[in-house]
């Protein structure tokens, strides 16, 4: 009887959760980075961040594109492989524990109108952001349903001040984006069609400015003979960009 | 009397299917640098190499690595493959010290149209090398069948990396790529 109350609660506060996403919310493009090397100038990640403020609601929308081709190139691998992306918001401008090398930020674009076809959460993709004993999250994950990913992982710091969504071999077609485009050109290249993991983040929290990351892993495969294949996992350098979710 | 005679049978039964590949929750390797591998990133991997002096030393082709994996921990089971947490640590033995790290990550057991089993997958985790503090990358590729192994390490990212190949799996190209594409789908 319990059981059936939970479950009857938890239907309930999703669908007072997703009446507040059935309306197409208004987007604004926060700015475009991408993180490479300063010997090579190779970029192996690209991200896009675009937020919201309406009426006490704040939200997030990170994009990330890969560069499996550059990977390529430059380790003269026989093949590459995008293993995983982590894509990761702080409810802070702090860059928290992890360390960021070489990540080349572009300013704050002007801010530019973007509208997204807004996401329903799964009913069972979204129970796994809750816990039983009510942690109030700073900051929430929801995925874009879809971006397809041998499996999806949630986690979050130990003072529920950030939250990290991990793709374990996200789908190559929807990341991987040339690299005879530009970095700064991709968004409007692929301006209304499926491109990039997004990964939409629910901000529960006062803050005004955040911090947006992503990391890719790729597998670099090089062949010496039929039998004798060696790889190597190649981590791209830390995507960054601070910022406000206002106008 | 019947009855029971099959569902004994069906139990029995069970029990055999379920222990006919019995995976092991601990996994210990210990294996040399593949020379052959290293040679042939000396001459066409630079960019892979470039820190190598600067993080593991000089003479590495005297290394070796002792890798273990504590537990794996089924996350995920399907027809065409398992996916599995994996936790552990190990060491390397290079000519100028001995570098303690510790891992965690996914790995996926797939098994091959060939009927070869193989756990596949990377391992992430924290080392502290020649230069100091750094990230550890350890790629496994292991054949259950034949026992052999192959652990490609890397320390650090992209534009700061140092390598080492350690073992081989003998695995073929088209058996790695048949593997990548069971995972990736």
């Amino acid at each position: 009887m319990k059981k059936i109350a939970i479950v009857i609660a938890i239907l309930f506060a999703n669908i007072l959760f997703s009446q507040s996403t059935h309306a197409q919310d208004t987007y604004y493009q926060k700015g475009i980075t991408y993180a490479g090397t300063s010997q090579t100038s190779s970029s192996t990640i690209v991200m896009s961040v675009a937020a919201m403020n309406s009426g006490g609601t704040k939200k997030d929308n990170v994009v990330v594109y890969s560069r499996c081709s550059i990977v390529e190139n430059v380790y003269n691998a026989d093949y590459c492989v995008i293993k995983s992306l982590k894509t990761t918001l702080y409810a802070s401008n702090s860059s928290g524990t992890l360390v960021t090398n070489n990540s080349n930020m572009i300013g704050q674009v002007a801010p530019e109108q973007r509208y997204f076809e807004s996401v329903l959460p799964d009913l069972s993709i979204f129970i796994p952001s809750y816990r039983w004993n009510l942690v109030y999250y700073a900051v929430q994950g929801i995925f874009n349903t879809g971006a397809n990913a041998t499996s999806i992982i949630h986690s979050n710091n130990s003072t529920y001040t950030s939250r990290s969504v991990t793709y374990n071999y996200p789908s190559a077609n929807m990341l991987e984006v040339p690299s005879t485009i530009a970095y700064d050109r991709i968004p409007v290249y692929y301006s209304g069609k499926a491109k990039g993991v997004a990964t939409n983040f629910l901000l529960h929290t006062g803050g005004s400015h955040f911090t947006a990351k992503a990391q890719l892993s790729y597998e670099m495969g090089r062949i010496t003979g039929y039998y004798d294949v060696y790889r190597f996992n190649i981590t791209s350098n830390e995507a960054k960009l601070i910022h406000s979710v206002g106008l | 009397m019947k009855k029971y005679a099959i569902i004994g049978f069906a139990l029995v039964a069970v029990l055999v299917l379920s222990f006919g590949f019995e995976r092991e929750k601990k996994l210990v390797f210990n294996e040399k640098v593949n020379l052959t591998f290293y040679e042939d990133m000396e001459a066409n991997q630079t960019d892979l190499i470039e820190f190598n002096s600067r993080k593991f030393g000089k003479d590495l082709e005297k290394s070796s690595i002792n890798f273990k994996i504590n537990d794996l921990i089924v996350k995920q089971e399907n027809a065409d493959f398992t996916e599995l947490n994996a936790k552990g640590q190990g060491v390397l033995h290079l000519p100028e010290g001995n570098f303690n790290f510790t891992f965690d990550g996914m790995v996926y057991e797939v098994p091959l149209s060939n009927g070869k089993v193989i756990l596949s997958g990377g391992l992430e985790g924290e080392i502290v090398n020649k230069a100091g503090e750094d990230t550890i990358s350890i790629n496994l590729l292991y054949d259950y069948t034949s026992e052999k192994v192959y652990l490609g390490v890397t320390n650090g990212h992209h534009g700061e990396l140092a390598a080492l190949p350690f073992g081989n799996s003998k695995l073929s190209i088209d058996e790695i790529n048949e593997l990548n594409s069971v995972i990736a789908n």
